[in-house]
């Protein structure tokens, strides 16, 4: 290569490089250059007055109104930053965002868009106006990733996603373990030390997988008390036993709708599996003849398990009672235990299905105790399959339970799966309404009264990827601290480890509420 | 001065002429035989250039080739590129192992070159040939060149190149093809140590092979290619179809590099000798050299090019997998006289009730279904795919895209997302998923669904053409395909009449019947529905339900007896002697006189009897008669 190629071939690379910087770089338009539109941008996802964490990765977003430039400049707390774009999405850099929101942490941060028109004119839209909240949100989220589910599954895995940044890493995958299905991990108290997953459909049979502090082994949770596996279940505070209910679930698709899929829940009962044991145990409190239970969540301090329960409106669950399905609705009800005697409370109704209409699903106690969130949907145990789901909070310190419903919009947002960040200021879940057929994650701010702010949609790096992308985030969770253990320790645990059996006394429980634990 | 070398004046083997006859007869093979299209068919999955999908690619081990792979196949969806494609990598294959070769051995190699191209022509024939192997072996290939063409001393310069490279092979093309890595970079190994060993110095081919045992060695437990191994990183083997193929065309390259080597020796005798021909062949003239020396060459050429045909035609998928492919191809792409006319190359075992499924919605499509049907053969009484989730793709998108043709776009959205669950984003897959929610009007979901096929090689257009007329008409009325599924769309939700869960089992059982009864009870002019329905009754021999329903021809406004249902009908009424109310219509006389004349044929041929119905067959085998004599009559 001589030195003439040479040198024209660095002075176009240079030209380049000046070409993608410039196109990178915050040139807006010179101050009273553009016009007003005199309304906000059309902007997606819609950061527009929400509340964010302070921790929270630079809020990305793409510009909806048509352009051959795009501009946005963000400012909080004595700083500001500058971001144009040539295909409008904007993206800021994430160590000034990082530095921005935390300075703002309290305050406001203000977006204003610029679009340059095909003839070169500027346009400025109203400022974008969001709350930067000061308490910030557990800095990890793990969820289910997963294509738009029917019966078969083919690829799928735990993940867990930094949320100050856009880093995603699989907990597990898997392809790792014979294609089994994975559902339901469960963490104890945001701490990722300690938690435990479920799988179906693999080698081994249905099995719960637990984790604990860099072990991890597999447990059948099926015993003479329940011939079916834990599908739902909770930690208890203590770390000592697992509450989980075993559900007889069915699912079946309608012909016409926009949601074919459906699932009910034939016949179901709650149980703990007490760890150091392995034993089962229940209760005619938790667990009655001719009544669904379901969903159990532990109250903080470990002394009240909440749980759904429902008549069984069918006497016989074959077949399936298709005319039924949409009579059964649940209540949301509370019961006391005693972890040192395994003794239960005599059981009561926070609110009933009747009062709201509504079934109700999917409680989660925040962790000061005051506030429980849940989804109400129609009817059944499947609400995010249902056409109207929302989350609805109760103050349960609150007389009579005063209830309402999170979302400010009168129309469902189809929203499940909910979980509360540690200091109980974020609920994590996830959002079915804009598309329909998948779902993503969202978080909300909740302040110490309960009154909620606009939920955002957690960011991605690229703001247009939920335009496109056929994965559903199922099941999210917020974590304090990412998982630590190798997705390779728990794939050999999975595949060749040690495999407990859990274990009942044969005898079914005594009639009448509150009745000792068999313990 | 010493004295010219006669030999040099005759006329030099023709060696490059050689190689382009032999890419041309491949890339003709290719087009006429091989058809790239279908092996894009047979791999079928989405791809598109943009970053955030070749990201992941080429942030994992391994992922490179694997995204090359999928590169070319998507080429392949162009029949003649792809052909073009897989001789352009023939070609290079060749001028590789030629040069490594001749670095090997210094010297040209005439025939051993072509040992890799053996194997090479008979994988093109596998449709679900791994793409991504060609690529692999290609980058290994040019990375032995590099090592070969560094200078000898220092040796540890060499050996640290070696290691470096050995290093980026892993990274780039790991568990490629279902390639072992280890097996990949010993042979790696083994092509940059050879010279050592022609040299003499088989110590230094020892420390080659050290060079490269971290990255063999190491590599897979420790940078595993799929990460979802990394608790048994040894799982990476060669598995799959081609196994023995792909074995075969990496093993080629040591073999033909052994072979050139220890082809050495006689091939300098060869030289001696031909050194002194031309003193003997003095006499000849120089004309007969000429065409001896072409008549060698075109001997020579024959034989290579039988000998990858006969191995391309031996170890390929065979004339019946073709055919199966193409009849595939023609049915997922609506191509419905292509149906008709592979179909009927078809014989005995390749006529499977998927295949007759295709048949009759082919004849359906072309308006023959109720004349026609029993002019190929219905092997199964079931007119409908039975629906299952746990199948091929094919399978799913059949019974995805019959239902919604017929109306239920509910059921196709559920098979179609079986299917997206089941064999990952594959375009046709996606675009049924498409139409079946356009249909359903939820236009959020079919907009995800076409931003998400928007960016693909192949369907890209499509989708984004979909998008601009959303853009324009935010509900799809204008568009035929929903237009005509919403115009016979199914009105109310059904499950509790037509799915059914037996005991123990998840797994719904539909009552095909039921499910076509409730869509012409919302919409009696239901034309697919009918014929469907007819369909079912005629190949299970319910022939009271074919004269209980055939007064449904006036909602299509047909008077006459299609061939199909009419033959039904005088079967009714001369083994019943009932005469059918039909609605204003008359089975014609020649008809009934023609099954007459039937049963006569059959009972004087022997009867109900393998016999029987051979002899009947040339004149009567395209007969619901003759259909219905073998099935053992009316349904008990």
């Amino acid at each position: 290569m001589s030195k003439r190629t040479l040198a024209v071939a660095l002075a176009a690379v240079a030209l380049l490089a000046l070409a993608v910087a410039h196109a990178r770089s915050g040139a807006l338009p010179a101050p009273g250059s553009w016009r007003e539109a005199g309304r906000p941008p059309r902007i997606h996802p819609d950061y527009a007055d929400v509340v964010l964490p302070p921790n929270i990765a630079p809020l990305n977003f793409a510009v909806d109104e048509p352009g051959r430039r795009w501009a946005a400049r963000l400012t909080g707390a004595s700083r500001r930053i500058e971001v144009a774009s040539s295909d409008g999405t904007i993206r800021f850099p994430q160590k000034a965002w990082h530095a921005l929101a935390a300075a703002s942490a309290g305050g406001e941060l203000r977006c204003d868009v610029y679009v340059q028109e095909p003839g070169g004119r500027w346009t400025h839209f109203d400022t974008i106006r969001n709350r930067v909240a000061r308490e910030e949100v557990d800095g990890t989220l793990v969820y289910r990733l997963l294509g738009p589910i029917y019966n078969m599954w083919y690829d799928l895995g735990i993940y867990q996603r930094d949320l100050g940044s856009f880093a995603e890493k699989p907990i597990l995958q898997n392809r790792s373990i014979h294609g089994a299905c994975l559902n339901c991990h469960t963490f104890a108290c945001n701490q990722p030390d300690k938690f435990f997953f479920h799988l179906r459909g693999g080698k081994e049979g249905p099995l719960m997988v637990i984790a604990d502090h860099g072990h991890a082994y597999r447990v059948d949770t099926r015993t003479s008390l329940n011939d079916r596996p834990a599908t739902y279940s909770a930690w208890h505070p203590s770390g000592k036993l697992i509450a989980f209910s075993y559900n007889n679930i069915i699912q079946f698709f309608h012909t016409v709708g926009r949601e074919p899929r459906d699932v009910v829940d034939l016949d179901s009962g709650i149980a703990v599996c007490w760890l150091d044991t392995k034993k089962v145990t229940s209760a005619l409190a938790i667990n009655q003849p001719r009544r669904l239970e379901t969903f159990p969540a532990w109250s903080p301090k470990g002394d009240a398990l909440y749980f759904c329960a429902a008549a069984m409106p069918w006497p016989e669950p074959k077949p399936i009672p298709y005319q039924d399905v949409a009579r059964v609705r649940y209540d949301l009800v509370r019961v006391g235990f005693d972890v040192k005697t395994g003794a239960w409370g005599r059981p009561e109704t926070i609110i009933s299905a009747k009062e709201m209409g509504k079934s109700l699903l999917e409680p989660r106690v925040s962790p000061d105790g005051r506030f429980l969130a849940f989804t109400a949907c129609d009817y059944g145990a499947f609400p995010i399959h249902q056409e109207h789901s929302d989350l609805w909070l109760v103050d349960l310190k609150g007389k009579g339970f005063p209830r309402r419903k999170l979302d400010a919009a009168p129309e469902t947002q189809r929203d499940s799966w909910h979980s509360w960040s540690s200091n109980g200021r974020w609920l994590v879940f996830s959002r079915k309404g804009d598309n329909g057929l998948v779902a993503r994650p969202f978080l909300r701010y909740i302040d110490a009264d309960g009154n909620p702010a606009k939920a955002l949609m957690v960011p991605q790096e690229d703001p247009t990827y939920c335009d496109r992308a056929l994965k559903t985030y199922n099941v999210p969770e917020l974590l304090a601290r990412p998982v630590t253990i190798p997705a390779a320790e728990l794939a050999r645990a999975i595949n060749s480890g040690e495999l407990v059996k859990a274990w009942s006394d044969p005898t079914r429980p005594a009639a009448g509420n509150g009745s000792p634990a068999w313990r | 001065m010493p004295a010219p070398n006669k030999s040099a004046e005759r006329p030099a083997p023709p060696v490059g002429m050689r190689d382009i006859v032999l890419l041309l007869w491949l890339t003709c093979y290719l087009l006429v035989t091989v058809e790239p299209h279908l092996v894009y068919h047979a791999h079928g999955s989405t791809f598109s250039l943009a970053p955030e999908f070749a990201g992941p690619f080429f942030h994992a081990v391994g992922g490179p080739a694997q995204y090359a792979g999928r590169f070319l196949c998507q080429l392949c969806a162009w029949n003649w590129l792809g052909a073009l494609l897989l001789a352009a990598e023939a070609a290079l294959l060749l001028v590789l192992t030629e040069l490594t070769l001749r670095s090997l051995a210094g010297r040209e190699v005439r025939f051993a070159r072509y040992l890799p191209l053996l194997p090479f022509a008979a994988l093109a024939g596998h449709y679900d040939q791994p793409m991504e192997l060609a690529p692999t072996v290609l980058l290994m290939l040019a990375c032995v060149l590099l090592v070969r063409r560094l200078p000898a001393r220092p040796r540890a310069v060499r050996l640290f190149v070696l290691f470096l490279l050995s290093g980026a092979l892993y990274s780039l093309s790991a568990g490629a093809a279902n390639l072992n890595p280890t097996l990949l970079l010993a042979v790696f190994a083994l092509l940059c140590s050879l010279g050592d060993v022609r040299a003499g110095e088989p110590l230094w081919s020892v420390a080659a092979f050290a060079a490269v045992a971290p990255a063999a060695l190491l590599g897979p437990r420790l940078l595993p290619p799929d990460p979802a191994y990394a608790w048994d990183p040894w799982r990476q083997f060669i598995k799959g179809h081609d196994a023995l193929l792909t074995l075969a065309l990496l093993f080629s390259l040591p073999l033909a590099a052994g072979g050139a080597l220890a082809a050495a020796p006689f091939s300098r005798a060869w030289q001696r000798l031909a050194a002194r021909l031309p003193r003997r062949a003095a006499a000849a003239s120089a004309a007969d050299l000429l065409w001896l020396g072409r008549l060698a060459w075109l001997l020579q050429t024959a034989s290579l090019v039988w000998l990858v045909s006969f191995l391309a035609g031996i170890l390929g998928p065979g004339a019946a997998a073709r055919r199966e492919l193409h009849l595939d191809y023609a049915a997922m792409n609506r191509q419905w006289a292509d149906v008709l006319a592979t179909a009927g190359e078809l014989t005995g075992p390749e006529i499977t009730p998927m295949v007759v499924f295709d048949i009759n919605r082919a004849l359906f499509e072309t308006g023959r279904l109720a004349d026609d049907m029993f002019h190929y053969p219905q092997v199964s009484t079931r007119m409908i795919l039975p629906m299952r989730v746990q199948s091929t793709l094919g399978y799913m998108y059949r019974i995805s895209d019959f239902w919604l043709s017929v109306g239920r776009p509910n059921d196709a959205e559920h098979v179609a997302c079986e299917a997206l669950a089941q064999f990952g984003s594959n375009p046709y897959v996606l675009r049924q998923l498409i139409l079946a929610t356009l249909a359903k009007g939820d236009i959020p979901a079919a907009r995800l669904c076409l931003r998400a096929l928007s960016g693909d090689l192949v369907y890209g257009s499509w989708a984004r053409s979909r998008l601009a007329l959303l853009e324009r008409d935010p509900l799809a009325g204008s568009d035929p395909e929903v237009r005509a599924v919403r115009s016979i769309a199914l009105a109310r939700d059904d499950v509790a009449e037509t799915v059914s869960y037996p005991t123990g089992s998840t797994d719904g059982k539909a009552d095909q019947e039921r499910m076509l009864l409730n869509l012409l009870a919302d919409h009696p002019n239901n034309r697919m529905a009918f014929q469907y329905l007819m369909g079912i009754y005629l190949l299970t021999g319910r022939l009271d339900d074919v004269v209980k329903n055939i007064n449904r021809l006036d909602d299509f406004g047909v008077k006459e007896i299609p061939r199909a249902y009419e033959e039904a009908l005088a079967i009714y009424i001369v083994d019943s002697g009932r005469k059918p109310d039909l609605h204003g219509r008359v089975v014609k006389p020649e008809t009934i006189a023609r099954y007459w004349r039937f049963r006569e044929a059959l009972a004087s041929a022997g009867g109900q009897t393998p016999a029987g119905f051979q002899a009947v067959a040339p004149e009567y085998g395209d007969t619901y008669f003759y259909y219905f004599a073998l099935r053992g009559g009316r349904r008990r």
